[in-house]
């Protein structure tokens, strides 16, 4: 039997079932967030935030990132806003329910939908390989583009909830004027609805900023920041190349990606503090998103906006922002204050703040208004423009409130006329708000404003425009404490106030740089032990932190007890202060990337080339500064060459003529050497010029561009070896592959810097060879590996001098040797033809060369076999 | 009055002013980016549907070096991923709204909304690193053998893989808090939007508020609620980055428990689709399976406004 105690019992544990979702909703938002805050802990610095990658590695700063992401935002919620707004309107407004109409509102609907990965592969075969003449692969303008279509859906819709909030009373009150409907549209619609637009392009913002798989797929990763400006550039259609736009450029969402693909290079802790960056970055856009759409939506009630929680973070927004704030606006004054001719004057602003034209009709509207509702009506059109939005919004924060009773009817009046919302019933009749009834005295002034002209004629706006003259010199009332007004003012006085809140503030930044010059200096610089480069850094920003903080609130003090936020130029004051914040704050900057000087941390800073960005990423591998922090290992020496664009170099001229050119064989055709148990096949098949190669740097995840010496080419010669005995075999190192050309030789360029490695990738590849980073010359195709990578620098072991000058040690057998002191996959062939070795050297030549090979050998020495010639044309 | 927002009015003006030209141009431009976005996908993706046929959809064979492309696995994946997510979020999301809707105090529900809606605008790669590095060892090390030892005697709960930690229901759990704001905030609305008598009738009729919001409100916001949860379906469903860290991409057989790794489709075009877009044909088998998600898709939203549509009419 149920009883209602029974039921009353049942409620209980369904409402504590309830909760218990709420709870672990909200729980798990706590959950992550502080979960990735401690994670970051240990990472999180200035010098972190503030550094880029090309400096220290993969995941070791993310200035970069941020940066890129800023970009990628902005530029898709620009490039998508026009599309968004323009589809809202005609969906709300000029839209009639035709097929056209549904399919358009469906396809809206289908692209809201689509999963971002879809929009990723559209990009990356539509922008980055079609296109690439244009885009230049991926690029910050294939990812912002990608995103823009993805983000167009997100702002339209919101645009149009937006628009559906507009009171209908408002702009059949601008049609009954005779105004047409794009004038209404253009001067009622979007001034009301403008704060909803802005929200709406937040929230886009914010998901762009957070989206990743798009961006993984079109835009490339860059450890470089992003740098404006046009190269010439033979590879794109138009010739030349944009930057930034052309560039592959980094976002944080890919930063994470980055640190969840390489976690053997990037610390756990970085990957946290990268996420925690972005998760922040996100928050703080969203919620002010958030914050702005309550304020349009509280503005209706008449008490206060502080009902909510993003009501109360708005309120707390507009106080932040009217303390920052730097007008030369008047700021809105009471009614009481206002005498006759102002009145005539303040109709004019608004129009002045929002447009400059065809002002006449709207004017026309809040006349029609009892004389009353004109300040109310023009309150609200301040608050609905955007200039007006921050006027309104810092009015309450503003010392001189009018009586409490009046601002309150103030506000009531305008929100109840401008900013209710729509009904849902159908009961929505004037007669609720009877302060929207002209008043019969008022209606004389409607016939007359009806009568005239539509376009104001050059008295009206004369007339307008002169009170506002005559009174802009007019002193201000020494007895109001309301703020000053933005006359033209003696510059002694103010530069005095300027300078009264400004010098407090020089003082603790010229501390601060004093500190970071003294960082660069012997006595102090390297002064501290020897400590590691991320405890560096998270002093120099820890002590920066300190010091500036410190000197923050010193000058504070000080500069109020200079007076300068009193008096009337305390608008002066709060610029000055305002000045010293950004000083201290760049010398903050300064010293946070400077104080690592004191530590002696063991490594040199990079010397970089400006612009040139092989020659920085020459210079960087180098500096020996890796990615992981490791030092580079011992057999980086052995490398011949380090700089990407090394010239050709001229060796050994005689040993040219030393070896008989007659027996050269032609290409295609088949070398064997070794012995009985060990038949190797050479083959030389093919050759190649290119004017460039990329290749896949994976320690920075991103392509790097190889380009030779001016006048010079890459030529590439594919070969082939392949074991048919029943051992493996030794395999000729690297250097015995010799290019010979009218008496020149040339060494096959190293593909790519063995150097870059850290030792856990050195012995990783080592035994997975066929996971050897993606190394691709993109005109060549993918099955083809660096033959120099396998078997030259001896990437592996150090044992390469022993092996190299025997021919035939430890392996007898036919597996991997690991014999001795370790792996040594690259210097032996195993037999069969699935272990073969197929491909190629990079030689950098003079393009004289290249064009004619007939006379280019390929000399190759197998060790203590006997070696042999082929003659490439 | 007729509230239109105006469109009386348009039938007196001029129909073909500069604005209306302007503002229908960026309707159609936008329009026209979709067809084109689609009708590219869908002709990348012709010679794979010519290659395999339905075998395409049925084969669980995907081997580029043979060019056999079978995405019957992974269509698989998708789906006991997105059911598994339903599974946990439904409920969970139901009886958090309910909550939130009648029962939380106003003051504490204005408190937990906003933070509920933040969860929408934590980036979903953020949502997968927190599975990949945080989350997959709780499951690992406690929830995995749990469920193992309590559950093991059902099959789809055998724990096969105990270093694992990676698998489908650690994905269907961060799916699940990915896809529980949308599921709260849209059926939320719904519920507020049940009109105040029918409850207070309910009330009167001598209903608890528990029988009235299962018997009334619920019913009478059914179309809403299922809004929200399709439009959940269609995120977990899309969702890439996080599932790939946390879904284990691994597609030898149809998974046999709940706790063994899965290959949805968009981890798969996502790991894939870097390295062999320049080559013809698994380009077009990964462009295949864009197509065949967006299909699904496309379904779904049919469905929300079929079911927007019904009851609207049902209201009249």
């Amino acid at each position: 039997m149920i009883t209602i105690r029974n039921r009353v019992f049942k409620e209980r544990v369904a409402v504590a079932f309830c909760s218990l979702g709420a709870i672990f909703a909200v729980g798990m938002l706590f959950l992550i967030i502080g979960n990735i805050f401690l994670g970051a802990i240990p990472s999180l610095s200035l010098h972190f935030i503030l550094t880029d990658e090309s400096k220290n590695g993969l995941g070791q700063g993310i200035a970069n990132a941020i940066i890129g992401t800023i970009l990628f935002s902005l530029l898709s919620t620009i490039l998508a806003t026009p599309l968004a707004i323009g589809t809202a309107i005609y969906l709300k407004r000029y839209a009639r329910e035709n097929k056209l109409t549904h399919f358009i509102q469906f396809m809206i609907e289908v692209l809201s939908g689509t999963p971002s990965i879809v929009v990723g592969m559209f990009g990356l075969l539509v922008l980055v390989i079609y296109l690439q003449k244009f885009t230049g692969g991926f690029s910050l303008i294939a990812g912002v583009i990608c995103l823009a279509i993805l983000i167009t859906p997100v702002i339209e819709r919101s645009i149009e909830s937006a628009i559906e909030t507009v009171n209908p009373e408002l702009e059949e009150g601008s049609y009954a004027l005779g105004a047409t409907k794009w004038q209404t549209i253009h001067m009622v619609t979007i001034p009301t609805v403008m704060s909803g637009v802005l929200t709406s392009l937040i929230l886009g913002f914010g998901r762009a900023a957070e989206e990743s798989s798009v961006l993984v797929l079109t835009a490339g990763y860059s450890q470089w920041l992003s740098r404006v400006g046009i190269d010439n550039n033979n590879k794109f259609f138009f010739g030349f190349q944009l930057h930034p736009l052309n560039d592959p450029t980094a976002s944080l969402p890919y930063a994470v990606y980055n640190a969840y693909e390489n976690t053997n290079i990037i610390p756990m802790s970085n990957a946290y503090a990268i996420a925690f960056i972005l998760i922040i970055f996100v928050l703080l856009v969203n919620i002010t998103g958030k914050a702005i759409l309550s304020r349009s939506v509280n503005s209706g009630k008449s008490g206060s906006s502080a009902d909510s929680l993003f009501g109360k973070l708005n309120l707390a927004i507009g106080r932040v922002i009217g303390n920052l704030k730097i007008t030369t606006r008047a700021a809105p004054r009471p009614l009481a204050h206002y005498t006759g001719s102002d009145i005539s004057d303040l109709l004019e602003e608004p129009d002045r703040l929002s447009h400059q034209t065809g002002t006449s009709w709207i004017n026309s509207i809040k006349i029609a208004f009892s004389p009353s509702k004109n300040q109310a009506s023009m309150d609200s059109k301040i608050k609905k423009t955007i200039p007006g939005f921050f006027a309104s919004i810092t009015s309450p924060g503003k010392k001189p409130e009018p009586s409490p009773t009046e601002a309150v009817s103030l506000r009531e009046k305008f929100s109840r006329l401008f900013s209710r919302k729509k009904k849902t019933g159908v009961d929505n009749t004037t007669d609720q708000h009877p302060e929207t009834v002209i008043p019969s005295a008022t209606l004389s002034s409607i016939n007359e404003i009806l009568a005239e002209k539509p376009k104001p004629s050059l008295k009206t706006k004369l007339t307008a425009i002169l009170p506002r003259l005559k009174k802009k010199p007019a002193p201000e009332v020494t007895g109001d404490k309301k703020a000053a007004s933005p006359g033209p003012r003696l510059p002694k006085g103010a530069l005095r106030t300027f300078l009264r809140a400004f010098i407090p503030f020089a003082i603790p930044a010229a501390l601060l740089l004093l500190a970071a010059f003294l960082a660069g200096i012997p006595p102090l610089h390297n002064a501290l032990g020897p400590a590691s480069t991320s405890l560096a850094g998270l002093f120099a920003s820890a002590f920066s932190l300190v010091i500036t903080v410190a000197g923050l609130i010193f000058a504070l003090i000080f500069a109020k007890k200079r007076g300068a936020f009193k008096g009337n130029e305390r608008r002066k004051g709060f610029v000055g202060v305002a000045a010293g914040f950004c000083i201290v704050c760049i010398a903050a900057l300064i010293l946070s990337s400077a104080a690592t000087g004191f530590f002696n941390t063991g490594d040199a800073p990079a010397p970089r080339a400006s612009g040139d960005r092989s020659a920085q990423l020459a210079a960087m591998l180098a500096s020996g500064e890796l990615g992981d922090g490791s030092t580079p290992q011992p057999t980086a020496a052995i490398t011949p060459s380090l700089t990407p664009t090394t010239a050709p170099a001229p060796a050994a001229q005689g040993s040219a003529s030393s070896v008989p050119l007659k027996n050269a064989l032609s290409v295609r055709e088949m070398y064997t050497y070794g012995d009985a148990t060990r038949v190797v096949r050479a083959t030389v098949y093919n050759t190649e010029v290119l004017p460039f190669y990329f290749w896949w740097f994976i320690d920075y995840n991103r392509f790097v561009q190889e380009t030779p010496a001016p006048g010079n080419t890459y030529l590439i010669v594919f070969l082939r070896l392949e074991n048919t005995g029943q051992k493996s075999a030794v395999v000729p190192s690297a250097d015995q592959f010799i290019l010979y050309n009218n008496g020149n030789s040339y060494t096959h360029k190293d593909y790519i810097n063995m150097s870059a490695f850290s030792q856990y990738q050195i012995d990783f590849y080592a035994v997975n060879q066929n996971k050897i980073p993606y190394q691709w010359i993109r005109e060549i195709g993918q099955t083809k590996r660096d033959y120099a990578f396998i078997t030259g620098y001896n990437p592996f072991d150090q044992g390469f001098a022993t092996l190299n000058s025997t021919t035939d040690t430890a392996t007898t057998d036919t597996g991997t040797n690991t014999s001795s002191s370790g792996l040594y996959p690259g210097y032996f062939i195993k037999p069969g033809s699935s272990n073969a070795i197929d491909g190629y050297l990079i030689y950098e030549v003079p393009d004289s060369v290249a064009k004619d090979l007939r006379d280019t050998y390929l000399n190759v020495g197998f060790n203590s076999f006997s070696s042999t010639r082929w003659v490439l044309g | 009055m007729v509230h239109d927002g105006g469109k009386t009015h348009q039938m007196i003006t001029d129909k073909h002013d500069l604005p209306h030209l302007i503002f229908l141009c960026s309707a159609a431009v936008t329009g026209l980016i979709v067809i084109l976005m689609f009708g590219f996908i869908f002709w990348t993706a012709i010679p794979v549907f010519c290659l395999e046929g339905p075998g395409f959809i049925l084969n669980s064979v995907w081997d580029y070096s043979t060019d056999q492309y079978g995405i019957f696995l992974y269509i698989v994946g998708t789906l006991i991923v997105t059911v598994a997510t339903l599974i946990i979020a439904i409920p969970l999301g139901i009886m958090t709204t309910i909550y939130l809707a009648e029962f939380a105090p106003p003051s504490l529900e204005k408190i937990l909304r906003p933070l509920i809606e933040l969860l929408v605008g934590i980036p979903s790669i953020i949502y997968g690193l927190f599975g990949f590095l945080f989350l997959r060892y709780v499951f690992r090390d406690t929830i995995d053998p749990v469920i193992g030892n309590w559950l093991g005697f059902i099959p789809i709960f055998r724990n096969l893989d105990p270093s694992g930690g990676i698998n489908i229901l650690l994905a269907a759990v961060i799916l699940t808090i990915m896809v529980l704001p949308t599921i709260v905030a849209l059926s939320q609305d719904a519920m507020k939007a049940v009109p105040k008598e029918y409850r207070e009738g309910s009330l009167a009729l001598g209903a608890t508020r528990w029988e009235t919001v299962t018997r009334v409100v619920i019913p009478a916001a059914w179309s809403g609620i299922v809004t929200s949860i399709v439009l959940a379906m269609m995120r977990a469903m899309g969702e890439t980055m996080a599932v790939v860290m946390v879904a284990g991409n691994s597609a030898q057989s149809i998974p046999p428990t709940l706790l063994s790794p899965v290959y949805p489709m968009t981890a798969k075009m996502l790991n894939d689709v870097g390295t062999w877009a320049a080559v013809p044909m698994p380009r077009s088998a990964l462009f295949g399976i864009a197509a065949v998600l967006f299909v699904i898709e496309i379904l779904f939203v049919a469905v929300v406004r079929l079911v927007s549509n019904y009851a609207r009419r049902s209201v009249r």
